[in-house]
């Protein structure tokens, strides 16, 4: 790393005149001097595309054989003064064919370019790799910041839902800022990591949540550091060729991004973005009456068998509590939730002269969120710049700091939290004792209180930076090497005063710092040449070095001299932990891409990975992959016989990818610290060693078509892939007599299988009036193939990972019906043993889509433009576990409050309904009516949600051009305006248990805060 | 300069930046962990042979083990305790409906044999210490030890499950231990005093009521032969530690949990502000930072304040009954909100009970000496003595005094379901429910385990 930075010192011994000597193309600057000097005559003129007619911006005239230049203007216009006529101007634009015109008259000229097919068409890079544009045999999907920027979102990742085919994009909560379940073709590992690996303009960013303090299932996303408004593209790579040069990260799919940049030549632009707007529920829970409430808990007492005389709800003169319908109801759920506001501005400059252009973005958002006391707000700068010191030699840098100060509470599954306060709570009891003091029952706090005194943060730092250096050997041949950072630094902080449940007895505080480091260094050589026109050969080489550093501290204070004092060095009783850990990666890859005639081609990608976390003998592993494309397009019979085709391409892949996304020392035998006793240090074996863990390997192989027809009009690609994992770093649980409950090692096989399908229209295309239309729709099956042991994840054991079923499996009492005569709930009696025992527990469904997809129109007409993106999921299930807990019939009394779905219970024979008596006592059969991990829960969750609607006018040109204005623009965006869904919850999409290792529960709704119905109002100008 | 010579020295620059970096960087893959160290130099000297003791003591601690879910467990298949919160496994100790699914049973099977297992790892890595980095009489105290603490959890193991394997060396593989089946309950409890008598000969003669010494054995050993059945020997060894009277004294309610490490104590496992008791948590209200997910049921709040039973021990509950909430009752045991109350596991109040049963019970009873050890119990608590009783109502009666005396310790359950009266007196019918089930997951992870009748 040091010897990267001493070469960069380097260059600057070169003096700068020499540099600029050598620079072939001259900056405009110095041309202005020139032309100030020694003009005579003026020439106009203006530089149209050949082919839409419009301005060319930046294109650079010359005079040919003299001293004199100059570029285009925002219009395409140019001036310059010359001594004499006639004259030869050379002109030229990237992207274009150089044209030289000879000028004979002084008046002015419209001179029109031709496109350079053959450049656009040449090479094109992602990532590492460099191939003709129209021969890529990988499966990726590109998508441009336009499709994402009109979604409401702290983060681009939730922006990503339905928009590429194969990823699976869920909000696990509506609270802005918080984590996005992101899966890409499904998930290939069950403890290792599934995430894909995000790739910021080559920075390999971290993309777990830093987060240490629980609130309650939920986590924050780092993601989210990222501001959506500085990104150009996201480039979703899905198959093995595409993924395998990302080796032992690669198998659960890369998503690349890359933000704005300054072009060569061009205007500096001024772009601001000013957003406001609102967030509220569209959906909340319906919770039965206190009185309700009353006639459930009567109902059960009496149908337990005790006497219907002493039933609690009986009238005070019988000593009870007074009849059902004489009971109050409180609503706590108005208190919590509010229409949020929200605010967003982007400011971004960007241009460049000939050898340097650049971006500089800032931005600020702040979200709140629609339940009271939380809340976003996140402060952003970015700066990229490219130089080009002279033909050879460029260099540049991207580099984004972003500071998020979040406002928390705790929701989901959290007693003591605001949400069940509010929502779980019985409405049966007061919100305040009769002397005015908060009131509270079971095991829950007081809402008002809550929210009263709510005081916990989270400060994110985050700057992620790349350097590079680039070096052209050859016309075709680069060197490239870059060095990253990606600095996180996560601080939160928590008071729990003497006023909450939690603060007892008078204040408990947590201050806790996480901060995790990585950098990585990268060399890449790239070759590619053209022989013969017909042959076009690529070739790269690379090497990157990556270390990870990890470190957190939490304090932690009790016993506060008031509520006033909420520092941690005021409280009388303070304790601390700490944690460290390191990793490292050291690669080696290469690959090279073949095409023949533009019509054949192949590629071959090798990376070699060596993790620190893996035992000795096993730190190497090999990722190859190989790839072919057919442009049958190409072939003379379809462009002779089918001249609708303008590209028809048939393309397949094969390789091999890996995951080492584990604890970083999980193969050693460790003893920890902190297992103290008094004061006695101590010291425990905390896991066992695995001296043969070694990689997760993920085979894939991917085949699919790509077409374009009617002037390319009408596109669509389908591509149908099969990945099979085999080693699966597994925490396998072994016997308990061995004093751990689990070990990681290589066991287990799962496959994932899917087929993925786009098609694009541009339906209409006139001058006025443009409307296009994009279809996706992706399918995935996902399968453990091998496990030699079934277990479970999360409490009560409701998902459970068995051989033969998918992962996110839900393992419940397969609930039959409700016996009209008893009333009773009848389960499967899978032993047939006329018990319900454990061993009656079954797989019942999974949280996985069948189908998911997204329907996207735009429209364009004169300065409108309107676009809407309907996304849809099918077949997902969704335990609703606020019905768990809020139908029970009785059995938590007045601990728990009840929804008003429990009034469908049955009640008398000949009932009907698929809920049960209530009733708090076993069945004959052992099972339980109410309170009972029972299928009865288990809904479908699928829905069909309008994500977004915007509707944008900009003002004609004409109008603010007189102005100084380049575009204005002002919009209205709509997000989750409408959801169509038979779940009964407040959101399908809502998963309890984020904050699981690896995500590996989905589909678990359990007091979170659905996704908000959002409206935005902006303005957009450009100058 | 020219340009093919700035070509040169980028070209050389990079290239010898790029060789530099991949052999600096070879190190990057020999990372050790920072907080952390190997099994192998876990336990060199007497410093790190203590802490491992301590991290067996902390196992003990564990919230599935005495840090409230095993200690819940029992009293609240005890019946005198009933599940009121929110989390409902808790519920089928109430009704005896546990199945091997249970989230409860699992955890303090697993706790248990986590703590088994540092005792174990205590006992072969200490033992293989020269006595160079060890001396001897460091040595056997950590050894002995480490043998009480394998002794109880093997105790407790025994007395919950019935049915569970031996285990007597450290795990060093996760297969060490494939084809170790279960034993019986005897042969467990028998193993238990093997190693209690190995303790007893490892063991200081001093007096720790926070760790294990000789009277700490002592003490287990007079339950472990009460659940024997052999009543000479609960009698012999109870009566060791009632005549140490300046050590172990009988402490009035309810100054003895007020404080900590009173005279009442033999063994109370001890918690602090940072290394909680998670047992607070459960029994307190949320208005005092808990979560009640447990409450103390009428009878046993009738009981304690019945100055005939209960006497000054009606300090363990209280009545916070309101208008809308009525019958709210909240046990005090462990009443602690900063969450450092001790977890009671032998106390001398037992020592009385037991010889009192065991004289009770011997082959020539003694019904006198039983009579006076019962009511020096009842009188503590100032409830008035009993006298003139037959043996079997004598013997109804210690068990009387047992529920009172034990309410929200880990004791009336196993009492009945060892004098085999679970069903008289809290009407489970099906004998196979008195021992819990060999939980789910493990069966599937343990080929060697069979599971107990009837789940």
């Amino acid at each position: 790393m040091t010897k990267l930075l001493l070469f960069f010192g380097n260059y600057k011994k070169f003096p700068a005149h020499d540099v600029r000597k050598f620079g072939f193309i001259i900056s405009f600057a110095v041309l202005t001097t020139f032309s100030a000097i020694a003009q005579q005559i003026e020439i106009k003129g203006r530089i149209l595309d050949e082919n839409s007619k419009t301005s060319i911006i930046g294109a650079t005239i010359k005079l040919k054989g003299q001293k004199g230049a100059t570029v285009t203007d925002a219009n395409g216009n140019f001036k310059l003064n010359v001594k004499n006529i006639p004259l030869t101007l050379i002109v030229s634009s990237t992207g274009y064919k150089n044209q030289e015109i000879d000028v004979y008259e002084n008046e002015p000229t419209t001179i029109y370019l031709l496109e350079d097919i053959n450049l656009l068409n040449s090479v094109v890079v992602t990532g590492y790799v460099q191939t003709k544009k129209n021969a890529k045999s990988s499966s990726i999907t590109e998508i441009k910041s336009d499709q994402l920027k009109s979604i409401a979102g702290a983060s681009f990742s939730e922006q990503l839902q339905g928009q590429a085919p194969g990823l699976l994009v869920s909000n696990n909560s509506g609270t802005p800022g918080s984590s996005v379940f992101v899966r890409l073709r499904g998930t290939t590992s069950i403890n290792a990591g599934n995430d894909p690996l995000y790739v910021v303009d080559g920075v390999p960013i971290n993309g777990k949540t830093l987060q240490t303090i629980s609130i309650g299932g939920q986590t924050t996303s780092p993601i989210s550091d990222i501001n959506p408004a500085d990104i150009e593209s996201v480039e979703v790579l899905k198959d093995a060729n595409a993924t395998a040069v990302y080796g032992a990260r690669g198998a659960n799919g890369v998503i690349l991004i890359t933000t704005k940049r300054g072009v060569n030549n061009s205007k500096t632009k001024v772009s601001l973005d000013a957003q406001y707007g609102f967030a509220k529920a569209a959906k909340l829970w319906d919770l039965a009456s206190g009185p309700e409430h009353a006639q459930i808990l009567n109902e059960a007492w009496i149908n337990d068998g005790k006497p219907a005389s002493t039933r609690p709800y009986r009238p005070v003169s019988e000593g009870g509590l007074g009849n059902p319908e004489d009971q109050q109801t409180y609503d706590r759920q108005s208190l919590i939730f509010r229409t949020a506001a929200t605010q967003t501005y982007n400011l971004s400059v960007n241009g460049g002269d000939a050898k340097t252009s650049f971006y500089i973005g800032g931005g600020y958002t702040s979200q709140e969120a629609i339940v009271k006391t939380q809340d976003f707000k996140r402060y952003n700068f970015r700066f990229n710049l490219d130089h080009k010191i002279n033909k050879q030699f460029s260099v540049g840098t991207s580099n984004s700091v972003g500071y998020s100060i979040r406002s928390l509470s705790r929701t989901a599954n959290s007693p003591k939290g605001i949400l069940q306060a509010s929502v779980h709570n019985t409405t049966l009891q007061p919100i305040y004792n009769t002397d005015g003091s908060y009131a509270r029952y079971g095991i829950f706090d007081n809402v008002d209180a809550l929210i009263a005194n709510n005081n916990h943060h989270a400060y994110g730092l985050r700057s992620i930076n790349n350097l590079y250096g680039k070096l052209n050997i050859l016309e075709n041949l680069s060197f490239k090497s870059s060095i990253s950072t990606d600095l996180n630094n996560y601080h939160e902080k928590r008071y729990f005063n003497s006023q909450l449940s939690d603060g007892q007895p008078s204040g408990v505080a947590t201050d806790a710092t996480s901060i995790d480091q990585s950098w990585t260094a990268e060399q890449l050589l790239n070759y590619f040449t053209t022989i013969n026109d017909k042959h076009f050969l690529s070739v790269f080489l690379g090497n990157t070095v990556q270390k990870r550093n990890y470190q957190q501290q939490t304090i932690n204070g009790s016993s506060f001299p008031s509520d006033q004092f909420q520092t941690i060095s005021s409280a009388a009783i303070t304790s601390a932990t700490t944690s460290a850990s390191s990793s490292g990666l050291l690669s080696y890859f290469g690959g090279t891409n073949y095409s023949f005639d533009n019509k054949y081609s192949v590629d071959a990608n090798v990376r070699a990975d060596a993790s620190s976390r893996f035992g000795k003998a096993n730190q190497w592993a090999y990722f190859p992959s190989v790839g072919a494309a057919w442009r049958i397009g190409e072939e003379k019979f379809i462009k002779k016989n089918a001249k609708f085709i303008n590209e028809l391409k048939l393309k397949g892949s094969i390789g091999w990818t890996g995951n080492q996304d584990i604890d970083d020392f999980a193969s050693l035998g460790l003893w920890n610290g902190g297992a103290n006793y008094v004061d006695a240090a101590g010291i425990s074996n905390s896991q066992l060693s695995n001296p043969d863990l070694k990689w997760e390997t993920t085979r894939q192989w991917n085949i699919g078509l790509e077409a374009s027809l009617l002037k390319d009009r009408l596109s669509f690609e389908v591509n149908y892939y099969n990945k099979y994992t085999t080693d699966l770093l597994l925490n396998v649980p072994i016997a308990g007599k061995t004093g751990f409950s689990s070990t990681i090692q290589n066991i287990g096989e799962m496959s994932n299988k899917g087929f993925e399908f786009v098609i694009t229209s541009k339906n209409i295309k006139t001058k006025d009036f443009e409307w296009g239309t994009s279809f996706q729709i992706s399918q995935n099956k996902n399968l453990v193939e091998k496990l030699p042991i079934s277990f479970s994840q999360y409490s009560r054991d409701w998902v459970r990972l068995q051989e033969g079923s998918p992962m996110y499996s839900f393992w419940l009492y397969k609930q039959l019906s409700v016996d009209p005569q008893t009333g009773n709930a009848v389960y499967e009696d899978v032993t047939k043993d006329g018990k319900i025992t454990t061993d009656d527990r079954q797989i019942v469904g999974n949280a996985w889509p069948t189908f998911t997809g997204g329907l996207t129109n735009t429209a364009r007409y004169k300065g409108f433009d309107l676009s809407a993106l309907i996304y849809f999921s099918v077949g997902n299930k969704v335990f609703n576990m606020n019905r768990f807990f809020q139908e029970h019939g009785g059995v938590r009394g007045t601990n728990w409050g009840l929804l008003a779905s429990q009034m469908r219970r049955w009640q008398k024979p000949g009932d009907i309904t698929d809920i049960p008596r209530a009733s708090t006592v076993q069945n004959p059969d052992g099972s339980y009516n109410n309170d009972y991990q029972s299928s009865r829960f288990l809904e479908d969750g699928s829905f069909l949600r309008l994500r977004n609607v915007s509707l944008g006018y900009s003002i004609p040109k004409a109008l603010i051009s007189k102005l100084g204005l380049n575009k204005l623009r002002f919009y209205a965006n709509g997000t989750n305006l409408l959801t169509l869904t038979k779940y009964s919850g407040a959101d399908p999409e809502g998963n309890t248990a984020a904050d699981q290792t690896n995500g590996t529960v989905q589909g678990l709704d359990f007091a979170i805060p659905p996704q908000p119905r959002q409206i935005i109002f902006g303005v957009n100008v450009t100058f | 300069m020219k340009a093919n010579n700035i070509l040169k020295y980028s070209y050389k620059a990079f290239f010898i930046s790029a060789i530099l970096l991949l052999n600096s960087c070879s190190d990057i893959l020999d990372l050790n962990p920072q907080q952390s160290v190997s099994d192998a130099s876990a336990v060199v000297d007497k410093k790190s042979a203590e802490a491992a003791l301590a991290g067996a003591y902390d196992k003990l601690q564990a919230t599935s083990y005495y840090g409230s879910e095993f200690v819940a467990a029992a009293y609240l298949a005890g019946n005198d305790v009933k599940w009121s919160g929110s989390l409902n496994y808790y519920r089928a100790f109430n009704d005896h409906s546990y199945q091997s699914d249970n989230t409860s049973v699992g955890s303090v099977w697993y706790a248990i044999y986590a703590t088994l297992r540092a005792a174990n790892q205590v006992i072969d890595k200490t033992s293989a210490l020269s006595s160079t980095v060890l001396v001897v009489a460091d040595k056997n105290r950590i050894v002995g030890e480490a043998y009480f603490i394998r002794a109880l959890s093997l105790f407790d193991l025994g007395r919950t499950f019935g049915n569970v394997p031996i285990i007597t060396k450290g795990t060093i593989t996760a297969n060490d231990f494939d084809g170790v089946k279960q034993s019986t309950q005897a042969q467990v409890y028998a193993q238990v005093i093997t190693d209690l008598q190995t303790a007893l000969s490892l063991l200081p003669e001093t007096v720790n009521r926070g760790r294990a010494t000789k009277n700490t054995a002592r003490a287990l050993l007079s339950r472990v032969y009460l659940y024997s059945e052999n009543w000479e020997q609960a009698e012999a060894y109870a009566s060791l530690l009632i005549a140490k009277n300046t050590d172990y004294q009988l402490v009035d309610y309810p100054t003895f949990f007020q404080n900590k490490l009173s005279k009442e104590s033999i063994f109370e496992l001890q918690f602090s502000t940072s290394d909680k008791n998670a047992h607070y948590y459960q029994w307190l209200t949320s208005a005092k930072g808990g979560r009640h997910e447990w409450a103390p049921t009428e009878a046993i709040v009738t009981l304690l304040n019945d100055p005939t039973v209960g006497g000054t021990r009606k300090a363990l509950v209280k009545d916070e009954s309101t208008a809308t909430n009525p019958k709210f009752y909240v046990g005090y045991l462990y009443w602690r909100t900063t969450g450092d109350d001790p977890a009671y596991i032998l106390r001398i109040a037992e020592q009385y009970l037991i010889r009192a049963e065991a004289r009770a019970k011997k082959a020539t009873p003694d019904l006198v000496g039983a009579l006076s050890d019962l009511n020096a119990v009842r009188t503590r608590a100032t409830v008035a003595t009993l006298s003139g009783l037959s043996q079997s109502d004598l013997i109804l009666a210690i068990e009387k005094e047992n529920r009172v005396e034990f309410a929200f310790e880990a004791h009336y359950w196993f009492d009945l379901v060892r004098t085999k009266r679970a069903n008289a007196v809290l009407g489970v019918t099906d004998t196979r429910k008195w021992i819990f089930p060999i939980p789910y997951n493990d069966l599937q992870a343990d080929k060697d385990l069979v599971q107990n009748p009837s789940y």
